[in-house]
C-alpha cells in the first residue's frame, strides 16, 4: 500500500512538473492546438495586452508565406518571429528582443525574411526562413535617431523586394518639439541581398514627412515612395505625394503633388500605391477616398472619389482608402471604417456607403465591382485569381459577428468562402497555390468589459 | 528512517557534506536574490529543476524526497489554485465558471467564483519562486550541521547571539519533528478507538500542548549548556572551519553573474520609463528574453 502511495505520489509530481513545463513556455494547454473541422487549424501567438475595441492603434501581427520552405512566417507584437508548417506546427520560433514587428517580406527564392521592427533601436533584420538565423541586421536609429524618453522608436515601417533581392526600406519615426507640436522624420534606404547598403534617399538628410509606404517596380527601373503626413506645414521641404527614384542609385527622377481635397489638407497615403507586374502603372488609394491610377512617371491617367467626404450633421465623414493594386483582373482599391475627420474616435451620424469595401475597375476606369464587408478591410494578399481578406474591426456600428476572412474570386468579386473568428482579424496571408489561408485574429476589449477572441493564428484550407 | 533522522543533515554525499557553512549560505542567498529577480516563467521553471538536480546529486534519500515532493505539490498547487480563483489583475479570462452569479445566495454573495487563466500562470510563477528557495533552503538543511552555518556567520562577524538563534532555528528543526512523533505515538497508545485512516488529523489538536511544554524544557536546558560552555567567548568564536579557495571563487563567480543579471534587469526596467542606452541594448534583449 505504502508503495502504492509513493507511486502515485511520484506520478503526480512528474505530471506537474510536465504541466509546469507547458504553463511556463508560450504555449498553454488550453489553446495549443486545435485541428480539423471548419474551424481549420489554430495555434497560440502567446499573449498581448489586450486593447480596447476602438483604440487607433490596436494589435497587429504580419504574415508572409515562404514558398521554398511550403510554410507561413509570423510576426507579432510580441517581438516573434514563427515559422509554421501548413499543418499548424511550430517549426521554429524567434524572439528578436524589444521590439514590435511591423514589417515582413520574403525574398524572390523564398529562403530570406525581411523583418522590421518599432523599438528604440528600430532595427530591421535579414533572417534564413529554414533556420531563423539571423544573417545581417541594420539599425535605424543610427539613420534617423531615437528619442525614447518621449517614446518616439525609430520603425522599418515598410519594405519591398525586387527581382533580384535588393531591399528597399522605409524608416520613420515621428517627432516633438518643445511646445509639443508633432512632426516626422524617416528616410529610406536600398540594402543588396548581402546586406550592404547601396543608397540612401535623400542621401544627406531626412524626409520632414511621414512615409509609411514604398514599392519597387518588376519591370522596370523605379522605386515609389509615398508620403502620409495629415499635418501640412508649409515650411515643409519634402511636400510631394510621390517619389520616384532609381532604384540603382536612388536619384530622384520624378516626384508628383496630387492636390488635397476639403476638409483635407494634404494628399495622403498610407498604405500604397503599388506597381503592376508591367511595371509601368500603379494603383494608389488616398485616406481621403480618392483612388488613383497612375504611370510610372506618376502622371494620373485616372482617378476615382471611391468615399467622397461629405458633411453631414455639420461634421465631416468619409471612409479611409487605404490599399491600390494592379493586377491583370484589374485595379482594386480598398477602403475601411468610416471615420469623423474632427476625430476619428467621435461618432458619425451615418456610415459611409462606400466604407468596409474592395472596389474593382478596368485598366481604363471602368467600375466593375463592390464588395463590402461589415468591417474594415485590414489587410489584402493575392494569389491566382482571388483575394484573401482579413476583416477587422467595425468602430462604428460594433457589430462582433463580421469578424473573420473571406476568399474573393477577382473576376467578378464573389466570396468563394468565409471564415469567422471571435475577435477582429488583423492579418492575412494566402499560400503559393491559393488553397490555403492563415489569419491573425487579435483580442479586443469591448464597451461592455468584454474579451473577445485571443493572440492566434489560423489556418484555413478551402 | 526516524523522524528526526528526516529532518538531519546526516547522509548526505562528502561533496555537498564537507562545503563551508559560508559557500552554502552565499549560494541561498544569491539565489534568492535571482529568484526575486527573474519574471520569466521558463527561466524560472529551469532555475526549480536546477535545486532538484542539486538534490539528485547530493543523494538525498527516498525519505526526503517524499517529504520534499509534498511540500512543493501542497506550496504549488497551492498557489496556483488559490491565484486562478482570486486573480485580481487585468486582463484575466474565465476558463471555469464554479459559482455563477445568477447562482440563488451564493451568487451574489461572491460576485461569482471564476478560475481564470492568468491567474494559474501568475499562481505558477509565485509558485515556482517559492518551492524553489524551500527546495534549496531543505538542500542545505539536510546537507550541513549547524555547525557550519554557525561558524560561517561567526566569520562575518554576526553577532553570536543572533547566529546563534538562527542555527538553532534550524537545529530545532529535527527535534521538533522527533519530538511530535513521540507525543503521536503517546497519544495514539492512549486512544482506545486506534485505528482508522484519520487518527493523525483526530489527535493533532492535542499535539500543541505538550510539544510546547518539551519545548520550554529543552531550550532551558540548552541555555544553561551555552552558557556553562562559554559559547559565546572569543576563544569560540576563533575555532573557524576553513574556507577553501576554490569554494571562494564559485561564490565570486556566482555574485558576478547574480550582478550581471540584477544590472540587466534593472537597466531594462529604465529603458522602458525612457531611460535607454543603445550600446545596453544586448542587456535589454537578454532580459526581455529570459528575465
Amino acid at each position: 500500500m505504502k508503495h502504492v502511495k509513493d507511486i502515485i505520489l511520484g506520478v503526480v509530481f512528474l505530471a506537474s512538473c510536465l504541466c509546469l513545463f507547458w504553463l511556463t513556455g508560450n504555449r498553454t494547454p488550453w489553446v495549443l492546438r486545435d485541428s480539423g473541422g471548419e474551424g481549420g487549424i489554430t495555434a497560440y501567438l502567446g499573449d498581448v495586452p489586450v486593447q480596447n475595441y476602438d483604440r487607433m492603434g490596436f494589435t497587429g501581427a504580419r504574415i508572409a508565406f515562404a514558398k521554398k520552405e511550403d510554410a507561413w512566417l509570423v510576426g507579432t507584437d510580441r517581438g516573434e518571429l514563427f515559422l509554421f508548417d501548413r499543418q499548424g506546427e511550430q517549426r521554429w520560433k524567434r524572439s528578436l528582443g524589444t521590439g514590435r514587428l511591423v514589417s515582413l517580406t520574403v525574398s524572390p527564392e523564398g529562403d530570406m525574411a525581411y523583418v522590421g521592427e518599432s523599438s528604440a533601436d528600430g532595427f530591421y533584420y535579414a533572417i534564413a526562413v529554414r533556420t531563423g538565423d539571423i544573417l545581417y541586421r541594420y539599425k535605424g536609429a543610427d539613420l534617423i535617431g531615437t528619442d525614447p524618453s518621449n517614446r518616439s522608436f525609430p520603425a522599418a515601417v515598410h519594405i519591398a523586394v525586387d527581382g533580384e533581392g535588393n531591399q528597399y526600406v522605409n524608416f520613420y519615426r515621428f517627432l516633438i518639439d518643445k511646445a509639443g507640436n508633432r512632426s516626422y522624420t524617416g528616410r529610406m534606404i536600398s540594402l543588396d541581398k548581402s546586406g550592404r547598403q547601396r543608397w540612401a534617399f535623400p542621401a544627406q538628410e531626412a524626409i520632414d514627412s511621414w512615409i509609411n509606404w514604398c514599392d519597387v517596380s518588376p519591370a522596370g527601373e523605379r522605386v515609389v515612395l509615398a508620403t502620409s503626413a495629415y499635418d501640412f506645414r508649409p515650411e515643409m521641404k519634402y511636400k510631394d505625394t510621390l517619389y520616384f527614384l532609381d532604384k540603382k542609385t536612388g536619384r530622384l527622377l520624378d516626384s508628383v503633388f496630387l492636390n488635397p481635397v476639403e476638409p483635407f489638407d494634404n494628399t495622403v497615403m498610407r498604405c500604397s500605391p503599388n506597381f503592376g507586374a508591367d511595371g509601368k502603372h500603379l494603383a494608389g488609394m488616398s485616406s481621403d477616398g480618392r483612388a488613383f491610377y497612375l504611370d510610372d512617371t506618376g502622371k494620373v491617367l485616372w482617378w476615382r472619389f471611391l468615399s467622397k467626404p461629405a458633411k453631414v450633421d455639420g461634421y465631416w465623414l468619409n471612409a479611409s482608402g487605404r490599399d491600390g493594386y494592379v493586377l491583370p483582373e484589374g485595379v482594386f482599391f480598398t477602403t475601411i471604417n468610416t471615420f469623423n475627420r474632427e476625430n476619428w474616435q467621435l461618432p458619425t451620424p451615418v456610415t459611409h456607403p462606400g466604407d468596409n469595401s474592395l472596389f474593382a475597375f478596368s485598366p481604363e476606369g471602368r467600375f466593375l465591382y463592390q464588395v463590402r464587408a461589415g468591417g474594415t478591410m485590414a489587410a489584402l494578399t493575392f494569389a491566382k485569381g482571388v483575394a484573401a481578406v482579413a476583416i477587422g474591426r467595425n468602430v462604428r456600428t460594433h457589430d462582433y459577428k463580421v469578424h473573420g476572412a473571406q476568399i474573393l474570386r477577382l473576376r467578378d468579386g464573389k466570396v468563394l468562402a468565409s471564415f469567422t473568428t471571435e475577435g477582429p482579424c488583423e492579418a492575412v496571408g494566402i499560400s503559393a497555390d491559393g488553397r490555403q489561408m492563415a489569419a491573425v485574429e487579435a483580442p479586443a476589449l469591448t464597451p461592455d468589459g468584454r474579451i473577445l477572441g485571443a493572440y492566434r493564428l489560423h489556418l484555413w484550407n478551402w | 528512517m526516524s523522524a528526526r533522522q528526516l529532518w538531519e543533515g546526516t547522509d548526505a554525499k562528502p561533496w555537498i557534506r564537507n562545503l563551508n557553512g559560508r559557500t552554502k549560505l552565499v549560494f541561498l542567498f544569491l539565489y534568492a536574490v535571482l529568484m526575486i529577480t527573474i519574471d520569466n516563467p521558463r527561466t524560472l521553471y529551469i532555475l526549480f529543476l536546477f535545486t532538484l538536480l542539486l538534490h539528485g546529486l547530493a543523494g538525498t534519500s527516498f525519505s526526503k524526497w517524499r517529504v520534499l515532493i509534498i511540500l512543493i505539490l501542497l506550496g504549488l498547487w497551492g498557489s496556483m489554485l488559490s491565484q486562478a480563483l482570486f486573480f485580481a489583475r487585468t486582463p484575466r479570462t474565465p476558463l471555469l465558471v464554479l459559482i455563477a452569479p445568477g447562482t440563488p445566495f451564493f451568487g451574489p454573495l461572491t460576485g461569482g467564483l471564476y478560475i481564470y487563466r492568468e491567474g494559474i500562470i501568475y499562481g505558477a510563477v509565485q509558485g515556482l519562486r517559492a518551492v524553489s528557495m524551500l527546495s534549496l533552503g531543505m538542500l542545505v538543511c539536510w546537507t550541513s550541521d549547524p555547525r557550519q552555518l554557525l561558524n560561517g556567520m561567526l566569520a562575518w562577524h554576526l553577532s553570536p547571539q543572533v547566529a546563534f538563534m538562527l542555527v538553532t532555528a534550524i537545529r530545532f528543526l529535527p527535534v521538533l519533528a522527533a519530538e511530535t512523533e513521540e507525543i503521536m505515538i503517546a497519544l495514539r497508545l492512549r486512544d482506545q478507538k486506534a485505528k482508522g485512516p484519520f487518527l493523525a488529523i483526530r489527535h493533532l489538536p492535542y499535539v500543541a500542548k505538550p510539544l510546547l511544554a518539551r519545548c520550554l524544557r529543552r531550550s532551558q536546558t540548552l541555555a544553561l549548556s551555552v552558557v556553562s560552555r562559554g559559547f559565546f567567548s572569543d576563544k569560540a568564536a576563533r575555532r573557524r572551519q576553513q574556507w577553501e579557495g576554490r569554494e571562494r571563487w564559485f561564490c565570486l563567480a556566482f555574485l558576478l553573474v547574480t550582478l550581471a543579471v540584477l544590472f540587466s534587469k534593472v537597466s531594462f526596467l529604465l529603458s522602458e520609463q525612457g531611460l535607454y542606452a543603445g550600446s545596453l541594448r544586448g542587456f535589454y534583449d537578454f532580459s526581455s528574453l529570459y528575465l
